[in-house]
């Protein structure tokens, strides 16, 4: 190698390793994903489920030894309810643990899961997902302002928070006044009814993010986390829970726990291990420029 | 071997002098990862004084491959540095002359041999 070689791929060599150490310092996504990944562990409590006082009948028109469909009356409403039946051959009614609740009403508060409404919590549960969204897309905002008075690298955090309250706002929105004038519920069904919707919220403004941090494999991890909360909206997870072979702690009224558990697992170890691996790139880093 | 020395001629003289500079292609790689960047980190990285990096500021700045732009937060002043357009060209432009000159040098090495 010429000195002339040597001097050229040292220059580009030092270009890439300011790229590296630039990028490295610039990411806080870890910060997003951490911060929601406990505010998804927080709501766990809401999602306890028991056999509700407000049932005034159940009516059983299938048959199942396990998960069946109910027609249950409350408070003058006939609702399809999903329980722990009891509901056997030949048995006329059935009861039990209830599952989940389609059809609800989307009054009472309860506009992010007008569907999730057992034990009258779904209305906590709307004020407890409406309160997290606000404040997590606050405080990622924040974070990344503070960061960058600390590091002087500024990321644009701004699209992603309008981004989440918007898509909040709209979900609001449909369900607080325009179902309730339209008399049923618009994208009825699974995806108001497992009262997982504000983890669906939560990873689209988790996706602005990522494009805005200009990074492919955040925005691998984020698409990622749109399939698992639409797995966690739009499916019982403790099916598959069972499959493994790990549902066992999640039956009666821990039902909904899987739902809540997996994308919050998600979000965790995804926080941890992007935080460990820039911490480690930072170090590398550290010690090339020492030597 | 003349084609390829003519070649050579040819790269280093389309080499742009204002983005040759080291510190201020340093300047312009950071700009280009980081979008917007404080005048600190730019002193601090690229381990220069401050009147030295703002000589080279001031040169980008003047041919339209940087904005300044400068502001308060709190009582403190601050001053955020964004690559432009123009900018990001002429440092992909450098970067793939140098990615090409080394190739070619390369190739001449290999063929003394």
């Amino acid at each position: 190698m010429t000195d002339q070689d040597a001097s050229i791929e040292s220059v580009l060599g030092d270009v890439e390793l300011l790229r590296t150490r630039v990028k490295n310092e610039r990411h806080g996504f870890w910060f997003a994903l951490v911060l929601f990944g406990i505010l998804t562990l927080g709501s766990l409590g809401f999602y306890w489920q028991r056999l509700s006082g407000g049932i005034s009948s159940l009516h059983c028109p299938g048959l199942g030894t396990k998960s069946v469909h109910c027609i249950a009356t409350i408070a003058g409403t006939s609702q399809k309810v999903e329980v722990i039946s009891t509901c056997v051959k030949g048995a006329k009614s059935c009861s039990g643990l209830v599952l989940s609740l389609s059809g609800g009403n989307p009054s009472q508060m309860n506009w992010l899961n007008p569907g999730f409404n057992l034990n009258q919590s779904g209305q906590w549960l709307t004020l407890y997902w409406s309160l997290a969204l606000i404040i997590g897309f606050t405080a990622v905002f924040v974070f990344y302002q503070h960061r960058a008075s600390i590091t002087g690298l500024r990321v644009k955090s701004w699209p992603a928070v309008v981004i989440g309250f918007g898509v909040l706002a709209l979900a609001i929105l449909f369900n607080a006044v325009l179902q309730p004038s339209g008399g049923t519920l618009l994208l009825s069904g699974d995806l108001w009814v497992r009262g997982t919707t504000p983890i669906l919220i939560m990873s689209f403004g988790l996706l602005a993010l990522a494009v805005l941090e200009r990074s492919i494999a955040y925005m691998i991890y984020a698409l990622g986390f749109i399939g698992v909360a639409l797995l966690a909206t739009l499916y019982d997870v403790v099916n598959f829970f069972d499959w493994l072979g790990i549902g066992a702690p999640f039956q009666g009224g821990a039902h909904e726990f899987p739902n809540i558990l997996l994308p919050a697992a998600y979000l965790l170890l995804g926080g941890f291990v992007t935080w460990a691996v820039q911490h480690d790139v930072g170090v590398a880093l550290a010690n090339d420029v020492h030597e | 071997m003349s084609n390829d020395l003519e070649g050579l001629h040819g790269l280093t003289a389309s080499l742009d002098d204002i983005v040759h500079q080291k510190n201020r292609l340093g300047i312009l790689t950071i700009l280009h990862e980081g979008r917007t960047v404080e005048f600190g980190y730019l002193k601090e990285t690229l381990n220069l004084t401050a009147g030295n990096l703002s000589q080279h500021l001031s040169v980008l700045e003047d041919s339209g491959l940087i904005k300044i732009e400068k502001g308060y937060e709190g009582r403190r002043g601050k001053t955020w540095i964004t690559i432009t357009r123009a900018g990001t060209k002429a440092l992909r432009a450098e970067v793939a002359t140098l990615r090409t000159l080394l190739g070619l040098i390369t190739m001449m090495e290999q063929l003394k041999k």
